[in-house]
């Protein structure tokens, strides 16, 4: 994935400037223009455990698919903005099954459910990194 | 439909309970600026928008904001979790533990109870999509206010992420906003 990638909006031509999908965790954005913060916040701590660093991966991912989500539905005809879609969210597929495969059932898309039930193995998000 | 993810949006692991920070967090849980009116207010929204790119904001917005009413009610319940009943007597959580013990409830922080009567639903999309602006930068300012009451980096943090999001949605409202306005004098014209 570029670190910085332009997308050309199809009405006026603004270019606009992407943050690197690493950062998008921290910035809770994509899009440079748009990070505005109110304090310096302290990292993240670091997640201890292959499983938390793969899930904090994954989260990075989906807040930058949201947020390409989003644009397009205001730029529908951005086809730069539509290939950058499609590239984050391949990266997430691959990311969620690697996750599905060693942990257990992140949503009920999946089709590789086992027994005991998958769906019961991962964590209940609102207890935190156990 | 809806389909449920099994993972929050952004991290959220507090070690240090806190329940004078909870009383309050719990206003963007369920308080007039909180996730839960923001989610209900944009999927009530989606019926009448005029075109398929606001149909589609709205309906993603108020998706996204599902799984903010989960990291509000994920922050409310690791503040006060496991606090025994002498703690919670201590910070006057007496009416909170005798109507929902160790469950939470939405509220604002005065402890009113979740209202959908300040929703807005107009079938204007002008009107609408200026409601749904003004309800980001109420969010965005609340934030603000409870980032100035921490200074554990394992609240400020999430709190911080929730108050970029609503920054996005402010755009994302105002671009489509601006864009019917202009239309709307086009056609006067």
């Amino acid at each position: 994935m570029n670190n910085i990638k332009k997308i050309e909006e199809d009405s006026n031509q603004k270019t606009i400037t992407l943050l690197p999908i690493e950062d998008v965790l921290i910035t809770g954005t994509i899009f440079k223009e748009l990070h505005d913060p109110y304090k310096i916040i302290p990292d993240i701590p670091v997640p201890e455990t292959e499983e938390a660093k793969l899930l904090h991966e994954i989260q990075g991912l989906s807040i930058a698919a949201i947020d390409l989500n989003l644009y397009l539905d205001v730029y529908p005809r951005d086809a730069k903005g539509v290939e950058l879609f499609n590239a984050v969210n391949k990266r997430l597929e691959t990311r969620v099954k690697e996750y599905e495969d060693k942990y257990g059932a992140l949503s009920l898309c999946g089709s590789n459910m086992k027994v005991p039930w998958s769906w019961l193995e991962t964590n209940w998000p609102w207890l935190g990194d156990q | 439909m809806w389909m449920y993810k099994k993972y929050l949006w952004y991290p959220i692991n507090i070690k240090k309970r806190d329940l004078k920070l909870a009383k309050v967090i719990v206003t963007q849980y369920g308080g007039p600026y909180g996730e839960l009116g923001a989610a209900l207010r944009y999927l009530n929204q989606r019926y009448t928008m005029p075109d398929d790119r606001s149909k589609a904001l709205l309906t993603d917005i108020g998706t996204e904001e599902l799984g903010h009413v989960e990291m509000l009610a994920t922050l409310f319940y690791q503040l006060i979790g496991g606090a025994s009943l002498e703690e919670l007597k201590e910070h006057c959580l007496e009416a909170h533990y005798a109507q929902h013990g160790g469950e939470i409830f939405m509220t604002d922080a005065f402890g009113v109870p979740f209202t959908v009567a300040n929703i807005g639903a107009t079938g204007d999309p002008i009107a609408d999509l200026a409601e749904d602006m003004a309800a980001e930068e109420k969010a965005r300012a609340t934030y603000e206010n409870l980032m100035d009451l921490t200074d554990d980096p394992d609240v400020l943090a999430p709190l911080s992420y929730l108050r970029a999001r609503e920054i996005i949605h402010y755009t994302r409202f105002k671009e489509l906003y601006d864009e019917f306005k202009n239309q709307k004098r086009m056609l006067r014209k």
